[in-house]
């Protein structure tokens, strides 16, 4: 019992840092904004500013935990009381009344929120108990809370070569708790309902049919492979939560032409980077396709340091931190200068790329696998085709051009792995699901925002 | 939406679109698919794991992560290895192969920590071994790892059941 209450102290722990930075930057936002982000941004902040004081060698022990949990927290206080003089967050003029109880949207969150418990019983439930989670990411967060250090992190496979914000979060469990339930393993359902509550916040926002909203978030609770990976305790569905979050905040920052959501969304590029490796690659495709989508559409506003900074300082520090301590372990360095040696002699491995697309294109429309993601996708993708040109509807254009670079981007790191993996096929099978998540997710998204060209947008004003 | 719309060239897509039915059209087929989707998930990831997960419900994090990742079976043994090889004793295991996780470094980490843990080399299993003369290794029978006629030169067996056990210093 008292492990329990310690599990739920260093989750509140976390989310009151993501509530106080999420307050600090948005002038207004829903309860829902602040649901989403609590979890991902307040961990994904307080593993980095363990990690920076862990490099200059203060030990990860309770009291050195606790004192800097409270510095950060009270110089984001300092920082709210001298910015809004209110530690209260307003509600957008979009959303201006509550939920009835009888309303598709309470529906919809009551079952979101019993799905939560019962992923979180699972997850639990089934411990550390897949390969990649045994063999890494527990091992490694148990490893820091061990030696009480950063350094700690070298327990478990690949070393230095991964980011390390699931295993501080892992290891600040172990510290407190010990983690014998394992209370950590509640990180993974919490990761993947933010997403959730985030993207149907930003429905809310974009004012979709309460009905169309509430089904549609359904629709994504309940795809097979999203779900399960919840309860893995892989880091692939933390760090989609981020990017996708980071989308939808930078869309919107951008719509609006308002620098502080841009700041939030560099903040969760950041995160995105900071989770795992290939975090980087997909905030170095998405950084430049926003762009683009911003020009290309004339709509909206870009602040290039309000969005870049965040990412630069936080996946920076790591960058660093990796160049210095982790190249020597990392998969992907040894992958890329193997596909470069087998270019560089003509080798394509045009077979293997053939490969990869043919299972993608099977893979995506299993239903065991991701459900009717990608038939409904397809659906509106085709009734809203209009909206997908440039200049029509900056909103759809940007998260089609998402959807598409981080399509290439996933089938690309298969076909790197191609180089350095042998008997690929079995890698495929085993790893597309996890390599996928991010377009599936955006795509689903894009064609309900579709959907808003008709009749069908919300007519009453939200939640 | 009226008759006249259709007549100043408002696209049938559109037009079909902006009535009722459609939402209903939509929201039924959505309705469906959520269905579909739970029946799916339930059948093949959240019922046999429910069943699984209350089954192991009595034993601890890292006996679950044992039974669900190996197997029952080796519940036992992991909890023989881990009362007997101290927690500040060094333990070899064989060389990394993917017929066995517990070969793997890593994995073998998360059940045996805070111990320290070596590979030994794929070329050097006799050498490796015949190495370990100290006061604090430990070598765990896994599979036909370690040769009993080298072990024995250096180690002294513990039995634990059928043929597993571990090599504890003389």
């Amino acid at each position: 019992m008292v492990a329990v209450i310690l599990d739920i102290a260093v989750t509140l722990g976390f989310a009151t840092t993501g509530y106080l930075c999420a307050r600090l930057l948005l002038k207004e936002a829903s309860w829902l904004d602040i649901l989403s982000l609590a979890f991902p941004l307040g961990s994904g902040l307080m593993t980095w500013f363990f990690f920076l004081f862990g490099w200059i060698g203060i030990s990860f022990d309770r009291l050195q935990v606790i004192v800097i949990w409270l510095g950060v927290n009270l110089v984001f206080a300092v920082l709210i009381w001298s910015k809004h003089n209110n530690f209260a967050i307003r509600k957008p003029a979009v959303i201006q009344r509550r939920p009835s109880l009888a309303g598709p949207d309470f529906v919809a969150l009551s079952i979101l929120g019993a799905s939560l418990i019962i992923s979180i019983v699972l997850s639990i439930g089934r411990s550390y108990s897949i390969y990649d989670a045994i063999a890494m990411w527990a091992p490694k967060g148990y490893g820091i809370a061990l030696e009480r250090s950063l350094w700690g992190a070298h327990w478990g496979n690949h070393g230095f070569a991964y980011p390390l914000n699931i295993q501080f979060i892992i290891a600040s469990f172990r510290l407190f708790s010990g983690d014998i339930l394992p209370g950590s393993k509640i990180t993974f359902p919490l990761f993947f309902f933010s997403m959730l509550l985030g993207i149907y916040s930003f429905w809310v926002k974009k004012r979709v049919n309460s009905f169309v909203r509430a089904i549609s978030i359904l629709v994504l609770a309940t795809v097979p492979t999203l779900f399960s990976f919840s309860m893995i305790g892989y880091a692939n569905l933390p760090m989609v939560t981020c990017l996708v979050l980071a989308i939808l905040w930078g869309i919107e920052g951008m719509e609006e032409r308002d620098s502080s959501r841009q700041v939030l969304s560099g903040i969760l590029l950041g995160i995105t980077v900071w989770t795992i490796i290939e975090g980087m690659l997909y905030v170095a495709v998405v950084i430049p396709v926003m762009f683009i989508a911003r020009y290309v559409s004339r709509a909206g506003q870009v602040k290039p340091i309000a969005w870049i900074t965040p990412v630069v300082v936080i996946g920076g520090a790591w960058f660093v931190f990796y160049r210095l301590h982790g190249s020597a372990g990392s998969q992907a360095m040894s992958a890329a200068s193997k596909m470069w040696q087998a270019f560089l002699q003509g080798n394509f491995r045009l077979p293997e790329l053939r490969m990869i697309l043919g299972y993608a294109r099977r893979n995506i429309f299993e239903i065991s696998t991701w459900g009717f993601i990608y038939p409904f996708g397809i659906l509106f993708s085709i009734l809203g085709w209009k909206k997908l040109r440039p200049g029509n509807d900056f909103v759809a254009f940007a998260l089609l051009i998402s959807t598409a670079a981080t399509a290439v981007l996933s089938l690309g790191l298969f076909y790197l792995r191609s180089f350095d993996i042998p008997g690929f096929y079995y890698l495929l099978q085993r790893g597309f699901p996890r390599g996928f998540m991010s377009p599936t997710i955006l795509f689903f998204i894009l064609g309900i925002q579709l959907l808003t060209s008709f009749q069908i947008r919300h007519k009453d004003k939200g939640i | 939406m009226n008759l006249e719309d259709s007549k100043i060239g408002i696209p049938i897509n559109r037009i079909i679109a902006q009535s009722p039915l459609f939402l209903y059209i939509v929201l039924s087929v959505l309705i469906v698919a959520v269905v579909i989707q739970v029946h799916l998930l339930w059948d093949k990831v959240l019922s046999p794991l429910a069943i699984r997960v209350e089954e192991i419900r009595g034993y601890s994090a890292l006996e679950r992560s044992a039974i669900l990742h190996i197997g029952d079976e080796f519940v036992p043994y992991l909890n023989f290895l881990r009362d007997t090889i101290p927690p500040g004793g060094r333990v070899i295991l064989p060389p990394h192969s993917t017929r066995h996780s517990f070969t793997n470094f890593g994995f073998a980490a998360y059940f045996l920590m805070p111990r320290e843990l070596l590979n030994c080399g794929n070329d050097e299993v006799e050498a490796c071994i015949l190495r370990m003369t100290g006061h604090n290794s430990y070598i765990p029978v896994l599979s036909d790892f370690p040769p009993s006629e080298i072990a024995s030169q250096v180690k002294r067996f513990v039995p634990f059941q059928d043929d597993l056990g571990v090599w504890v210093p003389k």
